[in-house]
């Protein structure tokens, strides 16, 4: 058995494709919590994902799974990791039967009798090809395998996009059972944020390839909030303190990184906290640093 | 790799039983009329004698067609399919390295391979005894050629569609490496006959049309299929080794 | 156990959290030795996260009301009384100073708040 802090331990990946390249992403995903990998779609989520699996190479960096080598170990790092993708990646033609005819013969771990418990509490038919399945039974039917052969790291690529809200609540519920064994840490990535606003422990923003921020996501939204204000006290305000401010015609809603500090300093503002999706939206614009 | 395995005849089944009942069909109805031309209908017509060996040298052909290239051809688009539902994704998630994954594709089609020639070897045997003929060790050699040959081509396309990913893109790079092959083959046949009219003109000038072309051509086909009889194995094995070294390397590419 | 919390209050989740659970073992709810749920089965409960919980819990510890002991969970303290009577003290002050105020709009004096004091608190001791 192996004994590690960090369930992923990313330091320095790179990735370089013609026209867009993943730029020295770090970060780590503590044991026994759940991640939220947050970005535009194209900001770089699936190739970090892609790179963590080994389904591509990475160029440079060293990416650890589990206290294991994610390239050296890569056997063995599998048996113990699941991966969920935004597609059912089994062909349309076969059905739940032949998955677990399959996957017991893949994974060592493999537990038929936990895969049709999930089946069940699903209510997945057995017998249906998988080309009958609606979109949420076929993320559910994903799930159900992931946790079938006694995974320690779940990770997710974009896995509730396109599930309607009550199929999203099912499964997140679901993930956090999964979590309350604290061996079990889960990393997913999504650029629906509302999921992970309450339920994520830690958040990592990534945008363009590279990284934005990473931590609690309690520290983030604590700190982060949205400053509103007339846009002549915006001229007041210091460039430092800004993320990006948006402009309107009856005002200005500026993203602070302080907001104790700003509400310090700026007394009198309105300053609301902040949705991890504002913080995402002000930080891509940040370069504009003023935007309508 | 069981599971890989069980996947993919899986997946191939259905065009396999169809083609199975073609088959079955086809040798079935074919052995009938082979029969009634001594026992039945067509017994004691005109030239019925040279139909029934002129059938019996041609419809082996058919049969082993049938057979070798219905038997493969359900798994045939497996690897084309594989990417289009993300499986090919999913399978670099699986503790499962990459020699593992071509051998188990290698295998399954390996055993289908073998299936078509059994059947095609088949066709030929009964297609002889329906029609009272002896067995043409001729016609068996051919086959086996055929197969060797075609087995070749059909591990060929393992790794050429794992690199090419879609049929269309795969046919397309076949067909330009192909074509400048093809018309070679072309040219050169084309030659040969000319070859055989002339020194049939010079030795046997009194048969007619070509009869006397065919007579200078036969021994020396006869002699370079019974050389292909162990060429081609010896072509296809290392076909289908190299094949595999190629396929392993190209998984471990991971063009993603 | 209940526990609420408000998403729109501005106060922090863990602190919500803290305080609530505080509450329930000042006025009694909660006793000397009773188990509180685990931080996980809480967060998942709640449908937060368990850095969340995690930092309630140690708050609670910090401030000597809860004692967690890994691998069995945490249990509320014993020995309360001090910090609860600090506590209640603190509540009968801030309500006095409510009833001060309360006193004064309506303009009575001293001496009859005193007088009023008397009959409730006696009475009270009589029940």
């Amino acid at each position: 058995m192996n004994d590690y802090e960090n369930a992923v331990e990313i330091k320095g990946l790179t990735k370089r494709y013609d026209g867009f390249t993943l730029d020295n992403v770090s970060f780590d995903v503590p044991k026994g919590s759940i991640m939220g990998f947050i970005g535009q779609n194209g900001a770089g989520k699936t190739t970090t994902i892609n790179a963590l699996l080994n389904i591509v190479k990475k160029d440079e960096g060293e990416i650890k799974l589990l206290g294991l080598d994610s390239v050296k170990d890569e056997f063995e790092v599998k048996s113990q990791i699941a991966a969920v993708f935004d597609e059912l990646p089994f062909d349309d033609r076969l059905n739940a039967n032949d998955i677990n005819k399959i996957l017991r013969e893949v994974f060592e771990q493999w537990s038929s009798e936990t895969f049709f418990g999930y089946l069940d509490r699903f209510s997945l038919p057995r017998k249906k090809k998988f080309g009958k399945f609606s979109k949420g039974m076929k993320m559910k039917l994903q799930i159900a395998s992931a946790l079938s052969h006694n995974a320690k790291l779940l990770i997710m690529d974009e896995a509730t996009t396109g599930l309607d809200p009550v199929v999203r609540n099912e499964i997140l519920d679901i993930f956090l059972e999964y979590l309350q064994n604290e061996e079990h840490t889960i990393l997913m990535s999504s650029h629906i944020t509302s999921d992970l606003d309450k339920v994520a422990d830690s958040v990592t923003f990534i945008d363009k390839g590279k990284l934005l921020i990473s931590g609690y996501k309690d520290d983030i939204l604590d700190s982060h909030g949205v400053l509103k204000c007339t846009k002549n006290d915006y001229k007041e305000i210091d460039p430092e303190d800004i993320i990006s401010a948006r402009l309107s015609d009856f005002g200005a809603e500026v993203m602070v990184a302080d907001r104790a500090e700003c509400s310090r300093k700026y007394s009198g503002a309105v300053i609301d906290p902040a949705t991890l999706e504002e913080i995402m939206i002000y930080y891509v614009n940040r370069s504009k640093k003023e935007w309508r | 790799m069981k599971g890989l395995i069980y996947r993919e005849f899986h997946l191939s089944r259905k065009p396999f039983i169809m083609m199975l009942l073609v088959y079955v069909i086809f040798v079935g109805m074919l052995s009938l009329v082979f029969i009634s031309t001594y026992a039945g209908n067509l017994a004691g017509t005109e030239g019925v004698e040279e139909m029934r060996s002129s059938m019996y040298s041609q419809m082996y052909l058919y049969g082993g067609l049938i057979a070798l290239v219905g038997t493969v051809y359900g798994h045939n688009d497996i690897i084309e399919k594989d990417y289009q539902s993300h499986w090919q994704l999913y399978s670099y998630t699986l503790p499962m390295n990459e020699k593992k994954i071509a051998a188990s594709k290698f295998i399954v089609r390996g055993a289908f391979l073998i299936l078509g020639m059994v059947l095609a070897f088949l066709a030929d045997i009964i297609f002889a005894a329906a029609a009272k003929l002896p067995l043409s060790t001729g016609h068996l050699k051919n086959i086996f050629i055929a197969g060797m040959l075609y087995g070749a081509v059909c591990f060929l396309d393992i790794p050429s569609m794992l690199r090419f990913r879609t049929q269309a893109k795969n046919a397309a790079i076949g067909l330009a490496i192909a074509a400048p092959l093809f018309a070679a083959l072309g040219y050169g046949t084309f030659k040969v006959i000319k070859f055989g009219y002339a020194e049939a003109k010079r030795l046997y000038p009194d048969l007619e049309g070509d009869a006397g072309m065919r007579k200078v051509l036969m021994p020396y086909i006869v002699k370079y299929r019974d050389m292909a009889v162990w060429i081609a194995p010896i072509v296809f094995v290392l076909t289908v080794l190299l094949m595999y070294i190629w396929a392993v390397k190209e998984l471990k590419r991971r063009r993603y | 156990m209940d526990i609420i919390i408000s998403n729109s209050s501005g106060e922090p989740i863990y602190q919500q959290i803290s305080s609530q659970i505080k509450a329930l073992i000042l006025n009694g709810t909660l006793k000397a030795g009773d188990a509180l749920p685990s931080m996980r089965t809480l967060a998942q409960q709640l449908r937060i996260s368990v850095i969340t919980t995690k930092r309630a819990y140690e708050d609670l510890e910090r401030d000597g009301f809860i004692e967690s002991y890994t691998g069995k969970g945490s249990f509320v303290k014993g020995q309360n009384t001090e910090l609860l009577r600090e506590e209640y003290l603190r509540q009968t002050e801030a309500l006095l100073t409510q009833v001060c105020d309360k006193a004064r709009q309506c303009e009575l004096s001293l001496d009859e708040l005193k007088e009023m004091l008397e009959l409730i608190y006696g009475g009270a001791e009589n029940e």
